[in-house]
């Protein structure tokens, strides 16, 4: 893959960046106004003029387009309609938190998922390999917000265990984890089997065999890798899954990050912060993607190294 | 000669099959055995067994197959009863096994060289310096060029002759006392093939290995076998000695399988002096990135009618030749006239149009059908795709798979429901269903066993009889094109080297590429 290759990708990234911006800009714009959800009911006509006018609220849309778009490139965000503070610094406040649920779910989602995966493959057709899909179905099935309720009703209110929100501890941090990678975790393992599978399938594995190789040498040393092709292209996609699972179960467990602000700067209207956190979720997720590919032509030989 | 003791003997082994299939054993009963520096071919067509009977000495029996009875003795000892352990400590030291697909037998993730180190390191102590000493040498006994160089390669960057020479390489890195080959050559063109058939051979000689040899080429057999045993259907039906076996077959079945051996008999070729309907000039193609030419001011023309031969190792240009003919591929320079018309320029519906005169019958049959579309559907599609009526094609694809030997019923079913062999028959209905002027057929029996190649090229000539239609039959085997051909083109680095009716080719060539190719056909020299 050669410069040529790079710069194509960089700029649909740019491409894509561009479309959701101006996408989540015109609809919520159109959607409905700020002025009735930030100001009380009773707010004067001088008021909202003041409020409109403070934040380019009186302009065409289509100007006020221009001007965002100018300021996002000279890197300026705009500002919260609530308090005035800057955009950057009110996502900076709450990312770390999401970063923390995320790393936990995401981990724990590959420390079941892939090794799920693989013994469902190597026991093929056995009540294991019934459990494991069983657990995988259930996993991208069940809707984020159900688990965690059923979660806390178990755990904190019926068995008193762990807290039922917000954070401080690392107990805090178990039940919106969990509830946040069980679907990766489903996914993983659905596909690390399936993959595994066809890679066990294949001839070259045969020709191990016959060259007298413990069984486990050969899955870990032969299998696996050829397998983990198609699991990091899934991988980079859950990445994307799971920023937007944070806004699902946030708010069921009171976390406070980037997704339970994106629920309540949408309810609000805080325009500036909501545009804010969708460009960055999407950034994220172009990167994960683009992180995957590079990944993906790293570890394939045939890729890697032309003829 | 007295055979000495047997190294590896089968003793009436049963394989059974799982439920749904058509037989109840894959392998029934089968007992045979080779003797060290013996090389004992198998024959038989697809599906006879053999494959599955060396996978079960070897323990790779897949999923679904069980050995129901029957020992293997191997050195006095019954695989079969062994623990698994030594089992597999046997496996790669002992007894080696070489696959009839050597690109994809070997892990695209690693470099070879350290694919044949692994053997070392498992079965020996010997130290990393030593291992690597060792592999080169191998590679060099296997005559692979610059084997420090081919030791960093991945299996992607070499070709399948190449390949297969790492695969025994691998296999004979501990000098095992039995090398299991299993159409090691079904894969390769017949100048490598003649090559990889000396090195087996060679090897014996050297190492006094017992070689299991499993073909459905009674050439090859003539060129490397000391004994042959036959299989059909899961039975063993006749075993002897080469000579015994290929001079008086006593079972019906070996003599049906040496007369659909291709024989190498040119046939008289047919007055034609008509005036060619396509006519390729000074055509050029370059691949970026590789020294020699894929096309290199390559000319042809062909009648109406007329059979054209195209014949070279894989790699000298064929395929991109008759790629460029239906315009799959482009060229650099050159044209391709089509009836006055040239196609090099031409795109988009002109393009089709003209695309309808040239159908192509591709090598794989099992890769070149659709597998959720129904025969029917994918026969009509073509001519309903050049505006004819669905009901007339209809009609004119019930005709052609009965002309090709199918029920009519085929049309509703799915192509996992056919052979190889129908297979390609359904593929070369599909082509003829445009009523084309010119077939191009790429290799297209090399898939098949003799019996199914003797077929489809009956149903070939017959075919080309009552539509009139050209053929370009492109081919790696001399003996084919020799029996279909009215003139063949052989092909070498890009370029045509020589020309000739197959008579004369054959009996004056000139060039050496061509005689080289003559003496690579398997069992040429009876």
């Amino acid at each position: 893959m050669g410069r040529r290759f790079w710069l194509k990708r960089l700029l649909r990234t740019l491409i894509t960046l561009w479309a959701v911006v101006t996408f989540t800009f015109v609809v919520l714009r159109t959607s409905g106004d700020p002025v009735v959800a930030l100001l009380s009911p009773d707010a004067l006509p001088a008021e909202i003029e003041q409020f409109r006018q403070k934040w380019n609220l009186d302009r065409s849309l289509f100007e006020q387009y221009i001007a965002y778009m100018l300021n996002l490139l000279s890197g300026d965000f705009g500002h919260s309609y609530q308090d005035g503070r800057a955009v950057t610094a009110i996502i900076a406040e709450r990312l770390p938190n999401t970063l923390q649920l995320g790393a936990v779910a995401y981990l724990w989602a590959l420390a079941i998922g892939i090794p799920a995966g693989i013994l469902a493959a190597l026991k093929r057709d056995s009540l294991l390999d019934r459990g494991v899909m069983t657990f995988a179905v259930v996993g991208f099935a069940l809707p984020n917000y159900f688990l965690g309720i059923l979660m806390i009703l178990f755990f904190s209110f019926h068995l008193r265990w762990l807290p039922s929100a917000g954070t401080g501890s690392a107990l805090h941090l178990i039940m919106p984890g969990l509830t946040l990678g069980f679907y990766v975790a489903g996914t993983l393992a659905r596909f690390t089997r399936s993959a595994m599978l066809e890679v066990l399938e294949r001839p070259y594995m045969r020709t191990i065999q016959a060259k007298g190789t413990p069984f486990l040498y050969g899955v870990l040393r032969h299998a696996l890798p050829n397998a983990a092709i198609p699991i990091v292209t899934i991988l980079g996609l859950n990445l994307g899954a799971l920023v937007g699972g944070t806004v699902v179960v946030e708010a069921v467990f009171g976390w406070p990050g980037i997704g339970r602000l994106l629920v309540q700067t949408v309810a609000s209207r805080d325009l500036a912060v909501v545009q804010g956190l969708v460009l960055m979720m999407a950034a994220f997720m172009v990167l994960a993607n683009l992180l995957a590919d590079l990944t993906y032509s790293l570890i394939d030989p045939r890729i890697r190294v032309s003829k | 000669m007295a055979r000495s003791a047997p190294l590896l003997s089968v003793e009436n082994l049963s394989i059974e099959l799982p439920g749904v299939a058509d037989r109840t054993h894959a392998v029934a009963g089968v007992s045979f055995s080779v003797a060290p520096g013996e090389i004992l071919c198998i024959v038989g067509e697809s599906g006879s067994g053999k494959s599955v009977m060396s996978l079960a000495i070897m323990g790779l029996l897949s999923r679904g197959l069980s050995v129901e009875g029957g020992k293997i003795l191997f050195e006095g000892q019954d695989l079969l009863t062994m623990p698994p352990k030594a089992r597999r400590d046997l496996a790669g030291r002992r007894i080696a096994m070489v696959f009839q697909e050597p690109i994809a037998s070997l892990n695209p993730f690693y470099r070879v060289g350290e694919q044949v180190a692994e053997v070392f390191r498992l079965h020996t102590d010997m130290s990393k310096a030593e291992i690597r000493e060792r592999v080169l040498e191998l590679f060099s006994e296997v005559l692979l060029p610059e084997p420090e160089l081919i030791y960093q390669r991945y299996p992607h960057q070499l070709s399948g002759g190449q390949c297969q020479r790492v695969m025994i390489a691998m296999a004979l890195a501990l000098e095992p006392a039995v090398l299991i080959a299993d159409e090691p050559t079904t894969a390769l063109d017949v100048t490598t093939q003649a090559q990889i058939l000396d090195l087996i051979r060679d090897l014996r000689d050297r190492h006094g290995t017992a070689v299991v040899f499993i073909t459905h080429d009674f050439g090859v057999v003539e060129e490397i076998a000391d004994r042959v045993a036959v299989m059909q259907s899961g039975h063993l039906v006749e075993e002897g000695t080469k000579e015994r076996i290929m001079n008086a077959p006593a079972h019906p079945y070996t003599r049906a399988l040496l007369a659909a051996v291709p024989r190498l008999a040119p046939r008289e070729v047919q007055a034609n002096d008509k005036p060619p309907f396509l006519v390729a000039e000074n055509l050029q193609k370059r691949w970026p990135e590789r020294r020699i030419p894929a096309l290199e001011d390559v000319s042809l023309s062909i009648r109406p009618g007329e059979t054209i031969g195209l014949v070279g190792e894989s790699g000298s240009g064929k395929s991109t030749l008759a790629r460029a003919i239906i315009r799959l591929g482009t060229v650099d320079g050159g044209s391709i006239r089509l009836n006055g018309e040239d196609l090099v320029g031409k795109e988009g519906a002109s393009l089709r149009a003209l695309r309808r005169h040239i159908q192509m019958v591709f090598q794989d049959p099992y890769s070149a059908l659709d597998p959720r579309q129904k025969i029917g559907s994918a026969l009509t599609e073509g001519p309903m795709a050049c505006g004819v009526p669905r009901r007339e094609a209809e009609e004119r694809v019930r005709d052609l798979i009965s002309a090709v030997g199918l029920q009519p019923s085929a049309l509703d079913r799915f192509p996992h429901e056919f052979s190889g062999g129908q297979r390609q028959r359904i593929c070369i209905a599909r082509a003829l269903a445009l009523r084309p002027d010119l077939l191009i057929a790429d290799e297209a029996l090399s898939a098949l066993d003799v019996t199914m190649q003797a077929q489809v090229l009956e149903l070939l000539g017959e075919m080309q009889a009552r539509f009139g239609f050209a053929m370009l039959f492109i081919t790696h085997d001399l003996r084919i094109a020799s029996s279909l051909c009215d003139r063949i083109c052989v092909m070498q680095r890009g370029r045509i080297i020589e020309e000739a009716e197959p008579r004369l080719l054959f009996a004056h060539s000139g060039h050496p590429y061509t005689q080289a190719l003559l003496q690579a056909i398997p069992g040429a020299d009876r």
